[in-house]
């Protein structure tokens, strides 16, 4: 028998010196157990490991939102909306800032069975009726967005308006202004509510698609399947894709020069406004904006991570690059035939090589149902993550204006220090002091909290999350840990072996091999977006993860490494179908790989040589 | 034409309905040659003309009166085969003349191989070609220059037909052992600069989806015989990408000396470690073995040289192919049977049991 390997506990994880007193920035619930000898029991028998997939940086207070959010959402379309037969939800702990999830089994094998007649019933609905409740789910999200869109968060006035009496409203701002906080909160948890809606069926539908096409090629890769299953149209590549037809348009109506002189857009701008083709020019870009420049300079998931609206040269910059390769001769579309020619001859191909009746009827139903579901997969993180987070991250700036009005933050970007239920209160002390007209507890209390809780977050960034603590667990079956995170025997043992090895003995980093090829090249570690201009061509892009806006970037580099991610994480979609090597999910690249180095990278192995 | 009454054939007339003319492997060569694959040319002698020349030879009365005197002593006594195969093969078949009408047939189709090939006593493989598939039990000669010495490996390779393993062979299987018409095929040799076998699918878990090769340097019988740890090299048989390349140090290849004599000799030290094909090679010899497992419909073992006197992608060259022997032929238990029309209760089944992490 096989001596079971254990990561260390999660409660023997020690502390960050100056950062005591830290599990108050966040809801008790998230801090490992001290007062339960049951739960505690639990949870160092729990396999926990940190998800720098969604978080590479230490959580804010506040932008623990969206984790509480999927906290939830996942776990209850698991546990009990679809009935997922073996697994339950996924639990969430915070260590030093960093957040760490872990997979919950159902045990009993009656439970179970009972589970499987509810999951065929629900899940057989999703499945069967998907694109017409995903034509619902658009409908729904559309207005949710739309409803954040139209809210107006504003100061509490000095004496309240006359309609106030003379409509018979009997109620203040003040209040409004309270209530308003907490819709918008609500408004956050729903938009999340809907993300879950039909991810975990499409998950679970690829994660067995995968299982039963390895039974029979026991040799397939993943990157062969996704490939079989993936989209074509994905909206995610849309807002690039606007870019490219923008940059297309200048050199057609001959204004590219206008573009091309200006350093900002406004140059820009002021320059085309002069001309008729000019302004065909500037209303083709106003038409490009919306929504899709709602898509996030990171993954959405951080406050930080801003919009193209808020980072209108970063768009505006691509252009003008898509320009230049333009008139360099070069082509600047996505291979979308390419793509669709590969699909149907693997599809067409690996069908043909399976010869009992069954199985191939078997595996053709399976795919048809992850191909079903597969344009939700990759298409939902717009809606939810870039346009309405884009949409709710500045409705609580402008909440934040209030709070620097009223002597509470120094900065609007102060209110990412609180956590919502913490902001809840702040609120209710600005409303009552501005009732009651006496000065409110708010800034002498928060100041100092905010400034201290700055250090902590910046002490946090020095502290390197172990990949996981805990045990490891004989079988996972909740599908997000598979396919999104990327949890499998290799990778648990990789960081089990790292964990053993000084960083600056690593030779060898062993990924998940998520896109073909292999190519030798010079790293650049990125840390974040505004850094992706130092890349230069054929560098090897190194990250802990990568997002949609980094598209334009794939078009230079030669090859793509992140610490987190799976099959179905966005440079791994986007290496296939650019033709680079990827090795995702290393847990340890950009903290072991330095910029300038030489390295390896074999996509089909999913292996990173350090070479001297 | 007549294709039983045929002594000698030229290989492409033959196709895979003809076992029973000159045995398998020429009614596969016949068959390739057909279907546009890039195997050597030649010819065929047909199980015909091995009984002709047994007949005729009177070679086949003598074996049949050795056989039959010493029938009870075989089965009992597994030994007595080397001693009686050895003398039926010596004694027996290489002492008679091949029958001067076919003797002149193979004259005209030897001069008329030398011609295409444009060269004068061109090297031939003989090999053997049983009418049914019993790999390695008989022999093969290669190398072989000028008309003399190829009808005098004729002869051996119908020898071979009574060496001691394929008369065991059909002793333990009921077959006649004194009777096995052989075909034997005369094919002009490749100048092997690496050889190697490709399987159409993973040798090791049967996969469909895989193509396998393994080579080494020079010509193909060091792999057979376990000589050389070979290189192996793995690809996606639909996408035809290299999934997998394993380069072994690959100590020894065997070679024809000046006198075509095969040699055993080191590999020069720069060498040993330098995989055997190119990624083009690779590539185009795994479009062969997709080619060749399509035409028959099924997952095919082939052996392959690549010529060093012909340039890419004529250089490489097909020497043998059947049908996978192992995989082919398992019956193997549907993943699907569990449950079968529901993808739903499939899905659920499955995330039932789960992903193994340990």
């Amino acid at each position: 028998m096989t001596k079971k390997r254990s990561f260390s506990s999660p409660h023997d994880v020690p502390q960050v010196p100056g950062t005591e007193g830290w599990e108050r920035m966040y809801p008790y619930y998230y801090t490992f157990t001290t007062e339960d000898k049951e739960m505690q029991d639990y949870e160092n028998k729990a396999f926990w490991y940190y998800d720098g997939l969604h978080y590479p940086e230490p959580m804010y207070p506040f932008d623990l939102l969206w984790d509480e959010a999927w906290y939830m959402a996942l776990s209850q379309n698991n546990s009990r909306i679809f009935s997922i037969p073996a697994s339950m939800g996924i639990d969430h702990r915070i260590i030093n800032g960093y957040l760490y999830i872990s997979p919950v089994g159902v045990d009993d094998p009656v439970v179970i069975e009972q589970r499987v007649a509810d999951f065929m019933k629900r899940a057989g609905h999703y499945y069967q009726n998907w694109d017409q409740l995903y034509g619902q789910w658009k409908d729904k999200v559309n207005d949710l967005i739309k409803t954040v869109e139209n809210m107006e968060i504003k100061d509490l006035p000095e004496l309240e308006d006359e309609s106030v009496v003379f409509e018979g409203k009997g109620m203040s701002s003040g209040f409004e202004l309270v209530r308003k906080y907490n819709e918008l909160i609500n408004y956050g948890l729903e938009a999340w509510q809907y993300h879950f809606e039909f991810l975990n069926l499409g998950y679970a539908a690829y994660v067995i698609l995968a299982d039963f096409s390895k039974k029979i090629f026991p040799g397939m890769d993943d990157r062969t399947l996704a490939k079989m299953v993936g989209g074509v149209d994905v909206i995610l590549f849309k807002p690039d894709e606007n870019l490219r037809e923008l940059a297309k348009l200048a050199i057609k109506l001959g204004v590219q020069d206008q573009i091309k002189k200006a350093e900002k857009l406004d140059d820009a701008l002021t320059a085309l406004k002069g001309s008729e083709k000019g302004q065909q020019w500037i209303d083709a870009f106003e038409d490009a904006k919306y929504p899709w420049f709602f898509m996030s300079t990171g993954t959405g998931w951080y406050h930080d991570h801003w919009t193209w609206f808020d980072k209108i040269e970063i768009p505006f910059n691509n252009i003008k690059n898509y320009i230049d390769m333009l008139e360099k001769g070069e082509t600047i579309d996505r291979p979308v035939e390419k793509v669709k020619e590969t699909k149907k001859q693997l599809v067409e191909e690996y069908t043909a090589l399976i010869d009992n009746e069954d199985d191939k009827a078997q595996f053709q139903q399976l795919l048809a149902v992850a191909q079903t579901c597969f344009p939700y997969v990759e298409d939902h993180n717009f809606y939810i993550e870039h346009w309405f987070h884009g949409v709710f991250w500045n409705k609580m700036r402008e909440l934040g204006k209030i709070f620097v009005n009223h002597g509470f933050f120094n900065d609007v970007e102060e209110i990412w220090y609180l956590n919502r239920y913490e902001l809840e209160q702040a609120l209710y002390d600005l409303v009552t002091s501005w009732a009651t007209g006496v000065k409110p507890r708010g800034p002498s209390y928060w100041r100092a909290e905010i400034d201290w809780r700055k250090d902590v977050i910046e002490k946090f960034r020095q502290f390197s999350p172990p990949p996981a603590v805990g045990q490891t667990p004989e079988v996972v079956n909740e599908p997000f840990t598979i396919m999104l995170w990327g949890i499998t025997t290799e990778s648990v043992n990789q960081w089990l072996d790292a964990s053993s090895i000084a960083p600056e003995d690593i030779t060898e980093l062993k990924g998940f091999p998520a896109s073909s090829g292999s190519v030798e090249g010079i790293a650049r570690v990125i840390r974040s977006p505004e850094q992706l201009h130092e890349l230069q061509d054929g560098e090897i892009l190194i990250a802990s993860t990568t997002s949609p806006s980094w598209t334009p970037v794939f078009n230079k580099i030669g090859a793509a490494i992140t610490d987190v991610g799976g099959i179905m994480s966005h440079a791994a979609i986007v290496c296939r179908e650019y033709g680079l090597p990827a090795v995702v999910g290393t847990g340890l690249a950009s903290s072991t790989i330095k910029t300038g180095q030489k390295l390896r990278v074999d996509g089909d192995k999913g292996l990173i040589t350090l070479l001297k | 034409m007549d294709k039983d009454k045929c002594l000698i054939i030229w290989l492409h007339e033959l196709n895979k309905d003809d076992p029973m003319v000159a045995g398998k492997k020429c009614c596969h060569l016949g068959e390739m040659l057909q279907a546009k694959l890039p195997v050597p040319p030649g010819f065929a002698l047909t199980l015909k003309a091995y009984e002709t020349f047994l007949q005729d030879s009177g070679a086949k009365k003598i074996i049949l009166g050795i056989l039959e005197k010493h029938k009870h002593e075989l089965v009992n006594d597994l030994s007595k085969f080397d001693e009686i195969s050895s003398y039926i093969m010596n004694e027996v078949i290489l002492n008679k003349e091949m029958p001067a009408e076919l003797k002149e047939t193979v004259d005209i189709y030897y001069k008329q191989l030398c011609d295409t090939c444009g060269c004068v006593d061109a090297p031939v493989a003989v090999r053997s070609s049983g009418p049914v598939s019993m790999p390695g039990q008989f022999d093969t000669f290669l190398n072989i220059r000028g008309y003399d010495n190829l009808v005098q490996n004729i002869i051996k390779v119908w020898a071979s037909s009574f060496n001691a393993r394929s008369m065991a062979y059909r002793l333990q299987h009921n077959m006649a052992v004194e009777n096995s018409p052989i075909g034997v095929a005369v094919l002009k040799m490749a100048n092997a600069r690496s050889s190697g076998v490709m399987f159409t699918l993973d040798p090791i878990n049967g996969d469909p989806s895989r193509i396998f090769i393994e080579g080494s340097w020079g010509l193909g019988e060091s792999l057979v015989s376990g000589q050389v740890n070979p290189d192996k090299f793995v690809l996606d048989k639909v996408t035809l990408e290299i999934k997998q390349k394993t380069i072994c140090d690959k100590a020894v290849e065997l070679v024809r000396n000046p006198q075509g004599n095969v040699i055993t000799r080191d590999v020069p030290p720069e060498k040993r470690e330098v995989a055997c094909l190119s990624d083009r090679e690779i590539l185009e010899l795994a479009r062969i073995g997709k080619h060749i497992e399509k035409h028959y419909g099924v997952a095919q073992d082939i052996e392959w040289a690549i010529d060093e006197d012909l340039i890419f992608p004529h250089n490489i060259i097909i020497l043998q192919t059947r049908q996978e022997s192992i995989w082919t032929k398992k019956t193997k238990e549907p993943v699907s049977s569990a449950v079968k029309g529901n993808p739903t209760e499939f899905i659920a089944r499955g995330l039932m049991q789960g992903i193994k992490l340990q």
